[in-house]
C-alpha cells in the first residue's frame, strides 16, 4: 500500500503535464483567386503601329482601379527602356539608338492581386498588366536604292530601279556622267513608285548612272546615294570597207539601236571627206575616187538629241582607219630612198640599217648596219648611171658595192675635205656618174659648207660656204654643174666654176637637172623648159595644165612627173603629151614614180 | 518545465513524510474543470484579429478545461481538516485564418501551478455517511504562456515561439459532499476562484514585462473562474487506520 501511493505521488508530475489544452479550431475564407481584371494602359501617340524617327515624347498612364500600383516598365524588344511607380509619366524616346524597322514596345504595369487573399494583403501576390504597339523606326539617311538594270527599249534607254520604302521619301535623283563628260543631273522624281526612266540623250559609249534618295528632314534635305551602274553599248564603228574599179570607197558602219535619241552622223576624214546624215538608217556611204596616197583616219559620231556637238565630238567619236587603195609595200622612209635605175634597185635608211630593195619585187636582198641618221643629213647618195654608191659613218666615207653594199673603199673625212677644222653635221649630198662626191659639213666656223671631191684623185675640187638653209645641193650627172641651194654653178675650162643667172631665187631652187642627158630643166609658171649644161640652148619645152609644185624625172621611165593641189600629172618629155592624171588622197604627200607605178610611202599602184 | 516540475516534487516530499508521520493524514487526488476569465488575453486576441487586416477568427477564447492536483490534509479536529495543495491547470487560445493562398494561427497555450493551502470543514448530513463541506483555498500561480505564431503564404513559411511567466496569487471558497465509496472518501466541491497575477515577463527576466503593441498595457493570465473540483483521499499511516477515511 505504501508502495503504491508513493508510486502515485511520483506518477503525479507527469499526470499533470501530459494532458495540457490544445487549442482548437480552423477558419477558411472562401476567396476568389482570379478575380475580373479592369485595367487600362494608355499611350500617346496611339497608333496601331507608330511610325518614330529622331525624339517623341511617350506620354502614358496606367489605371488598375481597385488596385494599388506598384511599378511600370516600359521595354523595347524585352530591353527596359524605363520603369517607375507613377501612374501617368513621360519618356522621350530617342529612336536614333535603335535599328530601323520594326519593333515591339510593351508598357506593363504591376500592381497588388486584389483577391484580398492573406498573400495579396501581404503583397506576395502580382499582379502583372501589358500592352503591346507596334513601332516603326525610320531615321536618316535614308537606304540607297540601286539600279537594278539598263537595257535599250523602244529606241531609248530604259533606266530601272528598286522602289525606295522610305516612309519620309522626296525624292529620287538621277545622276549620269558620261565618258568624259560632266556629271549630270538627269530626272528628280517626287513619285516614289515611279522606278523607272528613259535617258533619251544617250546612243553609245560608257555612261554611268546612279540613283540618290533624299528625304524630307526638317528644313534640309538628307540623301543618300545608291551603287554605280556603269552600262555601255558600243558606239558607231566602220565595219566594212572596199573599192570598187573606179576606186569609188564604200565604208558600212554599225548603227545604234537609240534611234528615238539619234540625231546625226558625221563621218569626217583630214583628207577632206565628209558624210553627214539625219537618217538613223543611212549606214553605208560611197565617197568618189578619194585619192591615192594615204590611209584614212576617218572619225564616226552619232550625234543625239540635245548635246554640245563640240564636246560630245572629242569624247564619243570612233576612229576608223580605211586603208588607201593600191598594193600595201611599206611603209617606206621616202625621204630617205635612193633609187638605182641601173640596178633596179632601192635603197633605204632605217634606223640604223641600210636596206637594198629589189625594185620589182619589192623585196630586201641586202643589209647594212650604219650609223644613225635623220633624213636631214642623208648619208647616202647614188650617182645617176648607179655605179658609184657612198655612204658615210660619222667621219668615215664609204664606197659601197651597189649590189650588196658592200664597203669597198674608206676614206677619212679630213683627208678629203683639209688637214684640219671641225666637220659636223656631214651629210653626202650628191654623186655624179665620173664619180664627183658632194659632202655637206659644217666647218669649224660653224658655218655650213659645201665641198666637191673627185673621188678617183681624191681632189677637193670646190668649196663652198653657205649661210643658207638647208643646204640642199645638187650636181649634173656629168659633174659639170652644181646647184647650192639658189646658185647656180657650171665648171670651166680651167677649173674654176662659174655661177649662171637662170633666173630668179624660186626658179634656180626648182632647176632640176636630167638623169641621162646634159640639161638643167627650169620652171617658168605652167611652162618646163631644157637647156643644155654646156651652152644653154634650149632643147625641148612642155606645158603642163597647172603650175606643178615639184617636179623630176624617173630615168627609168623617162617621164616627168611633178605634182599640184592633190594631183599627179606625169608627162612625156620627149611628146610633151600627159600620160597620166592621178588624184592623190591629199596635198603634199610624198610620191615617186619608178618605171611602170607610182609609189607612196606604203602604197604602189600601176602606172 | 520539467526543472519546476522536479522542484514542486521535492517540495512535496517532505510534507508526505511529515504527515505520514503524523496520525489522520490523507492524501488526497484531485481534478477538476473550471473556466477562466482571461480578459487581458482575449483582447490580445482581439487586437491580433484587428491589426491582420484580414478576416481572422478566433476559434478558441480560452475555453474550460480540467485541472490535476493533490492534497495532503490533516484532521485538526472532528469537523475541520487543513492541508496544502498542488495543481497544475491549462487552457488556450486560437486565432485562425486561412485562404488558399496562405494562413495564419496564433495559439496562446496557458498553463499554472498552483501551490497553497486549503481548510475546511464538514458535518454529515442527517448523522449519515453524507457530509456537507465547506472551505477555502489558497494558492499561489505560477503562470505559464507559449505564444505561438504560424504563417504561411503559398508555399513560404514561419513560425516563432515565445514563452512568458508570470506569478499571481488566488483564492477559492467552494462548497461540496463527501461520501465514502469503498472505504475511500470522495469529495466534489463547487467554488470560484478569484485570481490576481502579475504582469508576463520573459522567463528569469521579471522586468521585461509582456505588453500589447496596440495600447502598450500589459498582459497577465486571468485565472479567475469557477470550480467544480473531485477528489478522493488515501489515509497516510494514521492511527484510526482504515477507518479514519470513514468518518
Amino acid at each position: 500500500m505504501k508502495q503504491r501511493i508513493l508510486l502515485l505521488v511520483l506518477a503525479l508530475p507527469f499526470l499533470f503535464f501530459s494532458c495540457d489544452y490544445s487549442p482548437s479550431g480552423e477558419h477558411y475564407e472562401e476567396i476568389n483567386p482570379k478575380p475580373a481584371v479592369l485595367a487600362d494602359l494608355t499611350l500617346h501617340p496611339d497608333k496601331d503601329t507608330l511610325y518614330v524617327r529622331g525624339l517623341i515624347l511617350f506620354d502614358f498612364s496606367i489605371s488598375l482601379p481597385g488596385r494599388a500600383l506598384r511599378m511600370y516598365q516600359l521595354k523595347l524588344d524585352g530591353t527596359l527602356l524605363t520603369e517607375g511607380y507613377k501612374d501617368a509619366d513621360t519618356h522621350a524616346f530617342i529612336s536614333g539608338n535603335y535599328g530601323n524597322g520594326f519593333h515591339t514596345l510593351q508598357l506593363s504595369a504591376q500592381g497588388n492581386s486584389g483577391t484580398g487573399s492573406l498573400a495579396d494583403k501581404v503583397g506576395a501576390e502580382v499582379l502583372e498588366v501589358y500592352r503591346t504597339w507596334t513601332i516603326y523606326i525610320e531615321n536618316g539617311p535614308p537606304a540607297a536604292v540601286a539600279i537594278t538594270k539598263v537595257e535599250p527599249e523602244n529606241g531609248t534607254l530604259r533606266l530601272e530601279w528598286q522602289q525606295s520604302s522610305w516612309r519620309t521619301f522626296a525624292k529620287y535623283e538621277l545622276y549620269r556622267i558620261r565618258l568624259g563628260g560632266p556629271l549630270e543631273l538627269m530626272a528628280s522624281i517626287s513619285d516614289v513608285k515611279q522606278t523607272s526612266w528613259r535617258d533619251t540623250t544617250y546612243i553609245g559609249g560608257l555612261v554611268s548612272y546612279w540613283i540618290t534618295v533624299s528625304e524630307l528632314q526638317d528644313s534640309y534635305d538628307k540623301y543618300t546615294t545608291g551603287p554605280t551602274y556603269t552600262y555601255h553599248y558600243p558606239l558607231p564603228t566602220i565595219v566594212q570597207q572596199s573599192y570598187d574599179a573606179a576606186h569609188r570607197l564604200t565604208v558600212a558602219f554599225t548603227t545604234t539601236p537609240f534611234y528615238k535619241n539619234f540625231e546625226s552622223y558625221a563621218l569626217t576624214s583630214p583628207q577632206g571627206l565628209s558624210y553627214l546624215s539625219e537618217v538613223q538608217t543611212d549606214t553605208v556611204v560611197t565617197f568618189e575616187d578619194p585619192g591615192f596616197g594615204t590611209d584614212f583616219a576617218f572619225r564616226l559620231v552619232a550625234y543625239p538629241k540635245k548635246v554640245n556637238k563640240e564636246y560630245y565630238y572629242n569624247t564619243h567619236s570612233t576612229y576608223n582607219k580605211v586603208a588607201g587603195y593600191g598594193t600595201a609595200w611599206g611603209p617606206q622612209p621616202l625621204a630617205s630612198l635612193w633609187v638605182n635605175t641601173q640596178e633596179n634597185l632601192f635603197y633605204t635608211g632605217k634606223d640604223n640599217w641600210l636596206e637594198v630593195t629589189d625594185a620589182s619585187t619589192l623585196q630586201v636582198k641586202h643589209k647594212r648596219r650604219t650609223s644613225f641618221h635623220t633624213p636631214e643629213f642623208p648619208h647616202l647618195t647614188v650617182s645617176a648611171n648607179g655605179q658609184h654608191v657612198y655612204a658615210i659613218e660619222n667621219d668615215t666615207v664609204y664606197k659601197l658595192d651597189p649590189r650588196t653594199l658592200e664597203s669597198i673603199a674608206i676614206y677619212r673625212i679630213q683627208a678629203l675635205l683639209s688637214a684640219d677644222g671641225f666637220y659636223g653635221n656631214i651629210s653626202l649630198e650628191g654623186c655624179s656618174n665620173t664619180n664627183r662626191l658632194v659632202i655637206g659639213a659644217k666647218t669649224s666656223s660653224y658655218r655650213d659648207s659645201i665641198y666637191v671631191v673627185d673621188m678617183h684623185q681624191k681632189k677637193l675640187l670646190k668649196q663652198q660656204h653657205s649661210a643658207a638653209y638647208p643646204r640642199e645641193t645638187t650636181i649634173s650627172p656629168d659633174g659639170k654643174a652644181l646647184r647650192i641651194y639658189d646658185a647656180y654653178l657650171v665648171e670651166q675650162g680651167n677649173g674654176n666654176w662659174q655661177k649662171q643667172a637662170i633666173g630668179d631665187t624660186e626658179t634656180t631652187l626648182r632647176l632640176i637637172f636630167h638623169p641621162d642627158k646634159p640639161w638643167y630643166g627650169i620652171q617658168t609658171d605652167t611652162r618646163l623648159e631644157f637647156y643644155a649644161i654646156h651652152s644653154g640652148a634650149l632643147q625641148t619645152a612642155i606645158a603642163t595644165e597647172v603650175k606643178l609644185n615639184r617636179f623630176s624625172i624617173d630615168a627609168a621611165s623617162g617621164f616627168l612627173y611633178g605634182t599640184a593641189e592633190n594631183t599627179l600629172y606625169v608627162y612625156n618629155l620627149e611628146t610633151g603629151r600627159l600620160v597620166r592624171k592621178q588624184k592623190l588622197a591629199q596635198n603634199g604627200i610624198d610620191i615617186f614614180l619608178f618605171k611602170d607605178k607610182i609609189f607612196s610611202s606604203d602604197r604602189y599602184i600601176p602606172l | 518545465m520539467q526543472k519546476l516540475n522536479l522542484y514542486l516534487f521535492v517540495l512535496l516530499l517532505p510534507l508526505v513524510f511529515d504527515a505520514a508521520a503524523q496520525s489522520g493524514v490523507y492524501l488526497e487526488l484531485r481534478a477538476g474543470a473550471g473556466t477562466f476569465g482571461m480578459k487581458s488575453m482575449k483582447e490580445l486576441q482581439q487586437q491580433a484579429v484587428h491589426t491582420s487586416g484580414i478576416d481572422a477568427k478566433t476559434t478558441d477564447t480560452f475555453g474550460p478545461y480540467v485541472q490535476f492536483g493533490a492534497n495532503v490534509l490533516k484532521d485538526l479536529n472532528e469537523n475541520t481538516r487543513a492541508g496544502i495543495f498542488v495543481e497544475h491547470g491549462s487552457t488556450g487560445g486560437r486565432v485562425s485564418y486561412r485562404d488558399y493562398s496562405g494562413e495564419i494561427l496564433i495559439d496562446d497555450l496557458m498553463s499554472y501551478n498552483a501551490v497553497g493551502g486549503m481548510l475546511y470543514s464538514h458535518y454529515a448530513i442527517r448523522e449519515s455517511k453524507l457530509h456537507f463541506f465547506s472551505g477555502m483555498e489558497l494558492n499561489a500561480f505560477f503562470s505559464k504562456l507559449v505564444h505561438k505564431e504560424y504563417w504561411r503564404i503559398y508555399t513560404e513559411s514561419a513560425e516563432s515561439e515565445d514563452t512568458f511567466k508570470a506569478i499571481g496569487v488566488g483564492i477559492k471558497p467552494f462548497v461540496g459532499l463527501q461520501y465514502p465509496v469503498v472505504h475511500l472518501p470522495l469529495r466534489l466541491s463547487v467554488g470560484y476562484m478569484a485570481s490576481a497575477s502579475a504582469p508576463f515577463h520573459e522567463p528569469g527576466k521579471p522586468k521585461n514585462k509582456l505588453t500589447r503593441n496596440a495600447d502598450g498595457k500589459s498582459l497577465e493570465p486571468g485565472w479567475s473562474g469557477l470550480r467544480l473540483n473531485l477528489s478522493v483521499a488515501f489515509p497516510l499511516f494514521g492511527k484510526d487506520g482504515k477507518h479514519s477515511g470513514v468518518k
